[in-house]
């Protein structure tokens, strides 16, 4: 099936004009290029899941705090363990993180766990959360043989040791080897978008997620992004399940605003992500996604859980900027010239400057195109502060 | 990112089988081994001497030769015979002439290697993520033996005593005869096995998923002692003075009694270790994930220095004659007193390999598959 989405933005400039120059309004504001269409070419399930992205509790979102999470940059199993059956059974209203688990996935289920490797080891989704994960959904009848860890890069997966530290039996897959790798793709699934004049201007849809999983658990992290504004939910189940998505953004210029929210839009993977839980025991607030450097990375504590990606985004965001603005560092929002710096070195050790003009904006446009609730007002925003 | 290197570190090649002592029931290493002679396993040597006896070379000036083996490679080269074997992301298996860089021979195992390979007389033994373990005929490149299991064989092979020892992601430590590949025993640990064994005669020794390491009867496979860590253990151990130096990913290097498993020390370094360690003259060298390079005193844990070398390190350092090699995205060379870099390299891209080094050139291979040979 075939269409096209157009996206509705108000900036008046086109990526015509990046030939020229970015012009400003005002003294330092710029006025950035509109994207240009994206057309999709997905393929729907037959029967639509009431699971599927925002799932059922749309707007709700569950956010705990344990101060024992994480000491001395480890991360406790146990603590965990404790935070995600309180935050399932949040979520849920189950009275047990097992009946909690149940209204996710099923013993036939092929279950998808999403992690996010990208920025490892210093900050990744965490193994000891993922073991976890499969535990609560061996919990609810899921063989190891129907559980895989999957990520697009198997070098970023190896940098935090997955593969070793899941249970024998878990499949632990990187769809692709290196950079140009195409063998895990689906032809058939794609968006297509014609961004800076690239000569792919396909991103394809990863074979796992369109032919082998049934349910996916999207683990992300965190984490600011020089492009995106955050890496959350939508940026780490979208990015990291189509290829050929860096191309959306060139400095300064991104365009993940309005991709990435296009890419979680595209049947199957809209219907197959029935649960997300965000891993915020590190947060960090800049040089994200990549970075290395402990002194942008706070041990936050923290572990969210929805089903909404765009509510759970949100939130993130905001928890983000206000962790920004103690450090007094620019609003992932600002759009100043003097902010954007093409000195990587200088990105990774100064929090005012940035490599992009960050595009937060993506979440609400994932909103509009039915993923989700970004209105913080309307957020059902649930917070639980366990005892250590 | 392999042991990402690890996975692969050291085999006790069954070529080293002749170094085997009865009385001592440890391998025992020559000092000074020859700088010329085979490179048979991930550190030269099956006494994880991390190459003892390499030759301090200068930056290297020029490549002799260059060439590509056609996709990335997470594992590190070895040498015998002046051929070089190459394992690829691709499933294959190469013999590299030393002298030109033509490829002899190259070996289809059909699945993505991470095994680094070791040699025993005349076979090439790695793994595969095809669950198997292959043995392949040095100079032809035919298939002599292969053994199923059930998970991911990323460990590289150990023979000893005309038995090869490897753990797979089944959870299991095999044991099989090293010429036939027939199975002799096999052991079910806790978790996957990707660090490789460290075998004597007695004992074999390895790191597991699960956190613990293990000691295991040679003869049976039967458990000796497990010691517990607070984290997986990627790392392969190194066996100096009675005591087992090891990295785990809760960030401490230890060092074990062999005995008796006991924990004689712990050093913190600041997050995961996936590197394993180089052990000579009393001292480890091992990388941790927070970008330091450790040196270590056996017998204490004390540290002697630490050198921050990079943003990760994951593969594990070649101990020369008056330096240390280390590729850790480039190929560096630094001062075994105090850690400072000698040079640098921006070749051998790769966290996830080690240099060889064969007389006076470096042989190199990179994260994308250029193997080159450094003058």
């Amino acid at each position: 099936m075939d269409r096209r989405t157009f996206v509705q933005r108000t900036c008046i400039a086109s990526a015509g004009l990046l030939v020229g120059g970015i012009p400003t309004l005002g003294e330092d504001e710029v006025v950035l290029p509109q994207a240009p269409p994206i057309d999709v070419h997905e393929a729907p399930l037959a029967t639509k899941s009431p699971l599927g992205m925002p799932g059922l509790y749309p707007g709700r979102v569950v956010e705990l705090h344990h101060a024992r999470s994480i000491v001395g940059n480890r991360v406790s199993q146990p603590v965990i363990r404790g935070m995600l059956e309180q935050g399932l059974k949040e979520l849920s209203g189950e009275s047990s993180a097992t009946a909690a688990w149940q209204k996710f996935v099923e013993p036939h289920d092929v279950v998808g766990i999403k992690i996010n490797p990208s920025g490892a080891p210093a900050c990744c989704s965490s193994p000891e959360l993922v073991r976890e994960i499969i535990r609560g959904v061996q919990s609810a009848g899921v063989p190891n043989q129907n559980i895989v860890v999957y990520d697009r890069f198997g070098d970023e997966m190896d940098l935090g040791s997955y593969q070793l530290l899941m249970p024998p039996g878990v499949r632990v897959v990187g769809v692709q080897n290196n950079r140009l790798d195409q063998a895990g793709y689906d032809a058939n699934v794609y968006a297509q978008v014609d961004f800076f004049g690239e000569w792919e201007t396909r991103s394809y849809m990863a074979s796992v997620v369109a032919n082998e999983l049934t349910k996916i658990i999207n683990v992300p992290t965190l984490k600011d992004h020089s492009a995106s504004g955050v890496t959350g939910c939508l940026k780490n189940v979208g990015y990291g399940t189509f290829n050929n998505v860096a191309r959306s953004h060139k400095e300064p210029i991104s365009f993940t605003n309005p991709l990435i929210g296009v890419l979680c839009s595209i049947e199957p993977l809209r219907s197959k992500v029935v649960l997300n839980i965000m891993d915020g025991t590190r947060m960090v607030w800049h040089g994200g996604p990549l970075t290395q450097n402990q002194d942008f990375i706070y041990q936050a504590g923290m572990m969210l859980l929805s089903t909404d990606p765009v509510a759970m985004d949100t939130v993130e965001l905001e928890i983000i900027d206000k962790k920004r603005s103690e450090e007094h560092a620019p609003s992932v929002w600002e759009h100043k010239a003097s902010s954007v710096t093409r000195n990587s070195r200088e990105f990774y050790t100064d929090a005012s400057k940035n490599l992009f003009y960050r595009q937060p904006g993506h979440i609400a446009a994932a909103g509009k195109l039915g993923l989700g609730i970004s209105d913080l007002k309307v957020i059902d925003r649930r917070k639980v502060e366990m005892k250590a | 990112m392999a042991d990402l290197a690890l996975r692969s570190f050291a085999a006790k090649s069954a070529s080293q089988d002749d170094r085997f002592s009865p009385m001592n029931d440890k391998i025992t290493m020559a000092a000074g081994v020859d700088a010329d002679g085979d490179w048979v396993t991930l550190l030269k040597e099956n006494t994880r001497a991390g190459g003892l006896g390499a030759a301090a070379l200068e930056n290297p000036g020029k490549a002799r030769w260059q060439m590509r083996v056609g996709s990335g490679v997470r594992s590190a080269p070895v040498w015998r015979d002046g051929k070089l074997y190459v394992a690829s992301m691709q499933g294959h298996l190469h013999a590299i002439n030393g002298d030109n860089g033509r490829q002899e021979w190259r070996f289809n195992a059909g699945s993505e290697i991470y095994s680094t390979p070791s040699l025993w007389r005349n076979l090439v033994l790695f793994g595969s993520n095809d669950g198997r373990a292959y043995a392949v005929d040095a100079a032809s490149g035919t298939q002599a033996w292969e053994m199923k299991t059930n998970g991911e064989v990323w460990a590289s092979p150990v023979s000893l005593g005309g038995v090869t020892y490897f753990g797979s992601g089944d959870g299991h430590m095999y044991a099989v005869e090293s010429n036939s590949g027939k199975l002799k025993w096999k052991q079910e640990l806790g978790g996957r096995i990707h660090s490789t064994a460290y075998a004597t005669a007695k004992g074999i020794y390895v790191g597991c998923g699960d956190g613990h390491v293990h000691c295991l009867d040679s003869a049976t496979g039967k458990n000796v002692w497990s010691t517990s860590t607070g984290n997986g253990i990627n790392s392969s151990p190194a066996l100096a003075d009675d005591l087992l130096v090891i990295g785990s990913e809760d960030f401490f290097v230890y060092g074990i009694d062999a005995a008796s498993g006991a924990v004689k020390w712990k050093y913190e370094t600041g997050l995961g270790i996936a590197s394993s360690p180089a052990v000579a003259n009393g001292v480890a060298v091992i990388g941790g994930k927070d970008g330091y390079l450790y040196a270590l005193e056996v017998p204490t844990g004390k540290l002697k220095w630490k050198a921050r070398v990079s943003d990760v390190i994951t593969a594990p350092a070649v101990l020369g004659a008056g330096v240390i090699y280390i590729q850790c995205w480039g190929l560096l060379a630094l001062n075994p007193e105090d850690g400072k870099v000698l040079w640098r390299a921006g070749l051998g891209g790769s966290i996830q390999s080690a240099p060889i080094v064969v007389g006076k050139t470096i042989y190199l291979v990179s994260g994308g598959g250029d193997v080159y040979a450094l003058e």
